[in-house]
């Protein structure tokens, strides 16, 4: 994840990266307390990502970081940026066979306080992606820095249950076996499409790999009013 | 129309300076576009910030966003209720939501005035 904030910070192309765990860790919300997250698979290791949001528990899942400049998005709207985007996400599961739902507008948002401690997974709210029996089924979460110039949007797929998955969230397995390039491939494809870009394949430059080192050495990463146990 | 008191940064922060102090908060478009509020950061009294460089954070329920300095000098005072009661910057985000004073040393060369703004927003649609 500090490669999503070096590719944030830098102003390079709109960038799609597709990565999974190893090993597995729970990434907290930028304003995330680690003492409020103490219920949230307790065993695997704690970071801090740059996003907002809540707890994830990132186990067997796909996960991505969309980069780029706002104007990627049709709508400067933060929800319809959502609703984009997880129509996206939609879409790439439909053509691997899963069934999913945008959350209704109406939807409620958690309080503040409610956020604390919570699993991210547990509040599905408006535009969030669902399985049909209305578990959340995508976690995702957003960071916008020059003004509203930038953005970061991550997203967290599950693929499978294991020890870590608490009961209230959806994987995708609960509806069919899916190969790890199968949804790679799609995602790629849907984001491409929904925003108007043909992808082309890219590695990480090394000023991006540089500067992401930097960030976490620099601790960087970790926000200034919280605790800093974390490391990034 | 916003306030023609004040002037903007793009990125939606106002100011509004008076006797050399700044007030600064952000606007009704900023809050709308964030839309459910949970959590802000305000930088504390006596620390110095920048013009055109974050002074603070807010997240919505989808979005960490930076907040960006109109101006640069010495923070005199941080509106220490707003945190808990982030609805003021729904209802009143150009008086009771104001966010830092600051004693002005330097102003950004990228402030607009009110009708400036109102373009920048009908360009963003």
């Amino acid at each position: 994840m500090a490669l999503d904030a070096a590719l944030l910070r830098i102003a390079g192309p709109p960038t799609l990266r597709l990565y999974s765990w190893c090993p597995p860790a729970v990434s907290l919300g930028w304003f995330q307390r680690a003492e409020d997250v103490t219920e949230v698979a307790p065993e695997l290791p704690r970071i801090r990502r740059l996003t907002g949001g809540a707890a994830i528990a990132h186990t067997d899942e796909w996960t991505f970081a969309l980069t780029g400049t706002t104007d990627l998005l049709p709508d400067a709207d933060l929800e319809a940026g959502y609703r984009l985007l997880h129509t996206a996400v939609r879409r790439a599961l439909a053509r691997c066979g899963v069934e999913s739902v945008l959350a209704a507008p109406t939807a409620p948002a958690p309080s503040p306080r409610a956020r604390d401690g919570a699993l991210c997974f547990r509040h599905p709210v408006r535009h969030d992606l669902l399985a049909p029996d209305g578990r959340k089924l995508c976690g995702s979460a957003q960071r916008r820095v020059g003004g509203l110039g930038r953005l970061l949007h991550h997203g967290s797929i599950p693929r499978t249950r294991g020890p870590h998955t608490d009961p209230r969230v959806a994987v995708v397995a609960d509806q069919r076996e899916v190969a790890r390039e199968e949804l790679d491939a799609a995602l790629r494809a849907e984001f491409a499409s929904v925003l108007d870009l043909t992808p082309v394949d890219g590695t990480l430059t090394e000023h991006e790999r540089r500067l992401a080192d930097d960030l976490i050495a620099g601790a960087a990463l970790l926000p200034p009013h919280r605790n800093r146990t974390l490391i990034p | 129309m916003r306030p023609d008191d004040r002037r903007y940064l793009k990125s939606h922060e106002w100011c509004k300076i008076e006797d050399g102090v700044a007030t600064i908060g952000i606007t009704d478009y900023a809050v709308a576009n964030l839309s459910d509020l949970v959590f802000l950061d305000l930088p504390q009294p006596g620390t110095s910030i920048s013009h055109s460089e974050p002074f603070g954070e807010i997240e919505s329920v989808k979005a960490v966003s930076d907040l960006y300095s109109p101006v640069s000098g010495e923070i005199l005072e941080a509106n220490q209720e707003l945190p808990d009661d982030l609805d003021t910057l729904k209802t009143d985000p150009w008086a009771q939501g104001w966010m830092l004073k600051v004693k002005v040393s330097e102003e950004s060369g990228d402030l607009l005035d009110a009708a400036a703004y109102e373009k920048l927003l009908e360009s963003e649609g």
